[in-house]
């Protein structure tokens, strides 16, 4: 146990970074939570008054709302899913040692250089119908190329891709950097008792691994929702809603609707989903860590 | 070991609120902005004795005022002009250009939280409505007839009456107009002539008869806005479709605002639309944007579009265009109500919240004058002059009277002023709204998520929910 000496000093320590935190993200937050449960628009006919509960009754009879939950959903776990498989071939291929491995490690990790904004209009150049890069390869094998940006199914594929693209090569990093720092003698045990290659990656790396594949997930599905800008860029929210996320509709409620009671109410139900996701595998990371210890 | 465990469940849990609250709150269209606006704090010196010194056009000497509104034909050409602004009065101007659609919502974001970092902004008509019940303009007809104010410079009169009308928000006139915008039908003379077309269609079944005709996998038929889902996207370009019908957005505007999108009227106009989106249009014209219409016509990638006259000035610009000599120019098809073409203006006004309310009346006197819209007009691509004294003049009539043989374009512009709809976007500040999910109905339908009938029926019934919502319905 600490003494309430070493106590108090963890307090004065903490104050300044404490302060920020409450000034930048708590006292907003408390804003917003207020600002949810008044009918503040500056395209009402009416001026702005309490109406309790109201915004979030309506949120559910919005449809497009609805609508835009279960996009939310598939573009956190639908992106994650992929960057972690992609992400874990990827590190074990650049783990071994072959000629050239260090220019493609160069190569590899340019996307994460590249702010989402530049990721977002490259991307749009590429699907482009008549110009784009992406439906010329497909033409190169045969395949007619859809109009990405402007079918609904594909719009949404397209952002997906997108996202794949741009998080996939921090996912491979963490991943090899991790299986860096793994034993040589365990590998060179399992090769002795004859093991193949890929009988190492599956009983080997993966179960080693395990620890980083949750943090790295964990970590994604928390700024997989950093997608925003993307979906800003390449689709804006269309076609007719089918990329739209749920904080992308409270962007467009606020910002373009001017009604900012009702954004408010989106926002703080979009918080609350997040928590929702995020809650048990952090605390589910810090029993990990717990064991460990 | 319970204290540590805790104190670092707080601290992430705090980086999660952090995360969220960057990853949801940063709107990237503002980022690129800030930087000049921000920190700025112009000084109004010279504002205290203004009336005093009457005429005396140094008197603003040092002020600095700044302008937001999007890069357009118009700020293009008053930018090559400011240098003698500048130096003529002292008062230095900077201008901040975004595009179109992160204008819009900045100023009312400005505006509407009071930072008086601008002192002059651009308007749309359609959004007079929204600044004038929100008092986010001061209104210039405050500055008439006081010392300050250049009769020969102001001169109200010489502005196009309708641009006037649709700038003023109660009566009195709020902005002043610099650029008057209607829709022309733009079509190739040489492909029309080609298929032995012998001129523009009459009515919209005539529009798709010759398209089906015309069409062609390396000329594909017509262009027309298919995005944003919005008033300044696809319902700018379907609005012509929608009130050539006889359509109407409400029962009886302003007084009944009962929703009547879905009107017999409305699914013809937008069956229409979408026929000739889906058939005979090129490739991804879902998302084409207005700057898509413009590049596909000027650079003869289609055989007609139907898009605002202004855009004569970029479609022929003779460094870009591979249409000169080949375009004829009508007003827009019939419906069953007869020929409809859109109508907005766009202009400048003094923001309320600005310390140097003077200053940019001066500005916003010279940048609207007859003579700058002038020479704005000669220097630039800027024909959407809204002065009277400009339209007749022997300068623009020579630069923009484009006649190729099917016609003089500036006849189809004023031909298509005159059948403009002066609501084309009916006035009031719940109109983006009702804009926007209209957008969104026509897109589903472009895209053939929906029917037309069943797009509009859903809009219909969100739009009852909106007006509802928003005080404007019971």
């Amino acid at each position: 146990m600490h003494s309430s000496n070493a106590q108090r000093a963890y307090y004065k320590y903490l104050a300044p970074t404490m302060a920020v935190i409450f000034l930048l993200t708590v006292v907003p937050i408390i804003v917003t939570v207020v600002l949810s449960l008044t009918s503040l628009s500056y395209r009402s006919a009416n001026p702005s008054r309490f109406i309790g509960i109201q915004n979030y009754v309506r949120l559910f009879s919005d449809e497009r709302f609805l609508n835009s939950i279960p996009i939310s959903i598939i573009l956190i776990v639908v992106p994650v899913a992929a960057q972690l498989i992609l992400g874990f071939i990827i590190a074990v291929i650049m783990k071994e040692k072959l000629p050239g491995m260090g220019w493609l490690r160069l190569l590899f990790v340019a996307p994460m250089v590249l702010p989402p904004i530049v990721m977002g209009l490259m991307w749009r150049i590429l699907f482009t119908p008549q110009l784009g890069g992406v439906n010329y390869l497909l033409s190169l094998v045969g395949i007619t190329g859809p109009n990405w940006l402007s079918d609904p199914t594909y719009a949404l594929l397209a952002v997906i891709m997108a996202a794949v693209w741009g998080w996939t090569p921090f996912v491979g990093l963490m991943f090899l950097t991790s299986m860096q720092s793994f034993p040589v003698d365990i590998y060179e045990a399992a090769v002795i008792d004859g093991a193949s290659w890929t009988k190492s990656v599956r009983y080997i790396t993966l179960p080693l691994l395990r620890p980083t594949i949750f943090v790295v997930g964990v970590f994604r599905v928390i700024e997989a929702l950093a997608i925003f800008p993307i979906i800003f860029i390449l689709t804006n929210g269309g076609p007719a809603g089918a990329t739209e996320t749920v904080n992308f509709y409270g962007y467009v409620s606020g910002f373009n609707f001017l009604r900012i009671g009702y954004a408010s109410a989106i926002m703080v139900f979009f918080f609350m989903m997040l928590l929702l996701i995020t809650a048990p595998s952090v605390g589910f990371l810090l029993r990990n860590q717990q064991m460990e210890r | 070991m319970k204290y540590r465990r805790l104190s670092s469940l707080k601290a992430i849990v705090a980086f999660l609120v952090f995360t969220l609250l960057i990853s949801a709150c940063s709107s990237p269209a503002s980022a690129p902005a800030s930087s000049d606006a921000a920190g700025d704090t112009a000084s109004d010196a010279a504002s205290g004795d203004a009336a005093a010194s009457g005429g005396d056009a140094r008197q603003f000497e040092g002020t600095e005022l700044n302008l937001l509104y999007f890069a357009m034909t118009y700020t293009d050409g008053l930018q090559q002009l400011l240098p003698e602004f500048e130096e003529e009065t002292g008062i230095k101007v900077n201008f901040e250009l975004l595009d179109e659609q992160a204008s819009v919502q900045k100023t009312q974001l400005e505006l509407a939280s009071g930072t008086g970092n601008y002192d002059i902004v651009g308007i749309q008509s359609g959004n007079m409505p929204l600044y004038g019940q929100n008092g986010w303009v001061t209104p210039v007809e405050n500055f008439y007839g006081t010392p300050l104010s250049d009769p020969d410079a102001l001169n109200p009169d010489d502005f196009i009456g309708s641009t006037m009308d649709a700038l003023k928000y109660d009566g009195v006139q709020q902005c002043l107009p610099m650029f008057a915008a209607t829709t022309i039908l733009y079509y190739r003379l040489d492909i029309f002539e080609e298929f032995g077309i012998d001129g523009p269609p009459a009515t919209y079944d005539d529009l798709i008869e010759i398209a089906s005709q015309i069409d062609t996998d390396a000329i594909p038929a017509i262009a027309l806005r298919g995005s944003p889902p919005s008033p300044a996207g696809n319902v700018w370009s379907f609005g012509t479709f929608f009130h050539g019908e006889g359509a109407q957005y409400f029962a009886d505007f302003p007084n009944d605002m009962t929703p009547t999108v879905n009107s017999p009227e409305a699914i013809t106009a937008l069956e229409n639309f979408v026929e000739l989106l889906q058939n005979y249009a090129p490739d991804g014209v879902a998302s084409y944007v207005f700057n898509d219409v413009v590049t596909a016509m000027q650079q003869g990638n289609v055989a007609m579009v139907i898009d605002g006259a202004p855009l004569a000035g970029r479609i022929l610009n003779p460094d870009e265009s591979k249409v000169i000599d080949k375009l004829g120019f009508a007003v827009v098809p019939a419906g069953a109500a007869g020929q409809k073409a859109a109508f907005v203006a766009h202009g400048l006004c003094i923001a309320a919240d600005s310390p140097n309310q003077e200053a940019a009346y001066k500005f916003l006197e010279w940048a609207t004058s007859a003579e700058t819209m002038r020479q704005v007009a000669l220097a630039s691509n800027h024909l959407a002059v809204t002065r009277d004294s400009v339209w007749e003049d022997p300068d623009f009539i020579a630069k923009y009277d484009f006649d190729y043989g099917g016609g003089s374009f500036l006849t189809a512009y004023q031909d298509s002023l005159a059948v403009a709809v002066p609501d084309y976007f009916p006035p009031f500040a719940g109109w983006e709204l009702i804009g926007q999910r209209m957008g969104q109905a026509v897109q589903e339908a472009e895209i053939g998520e929906k029917t037309p009938e069943e797009a509009l029926n859903d809009a219909n019934e969100d739009m009852i929910r909106i007006l509802q919502d928003e005080g404007y319905l019971q």
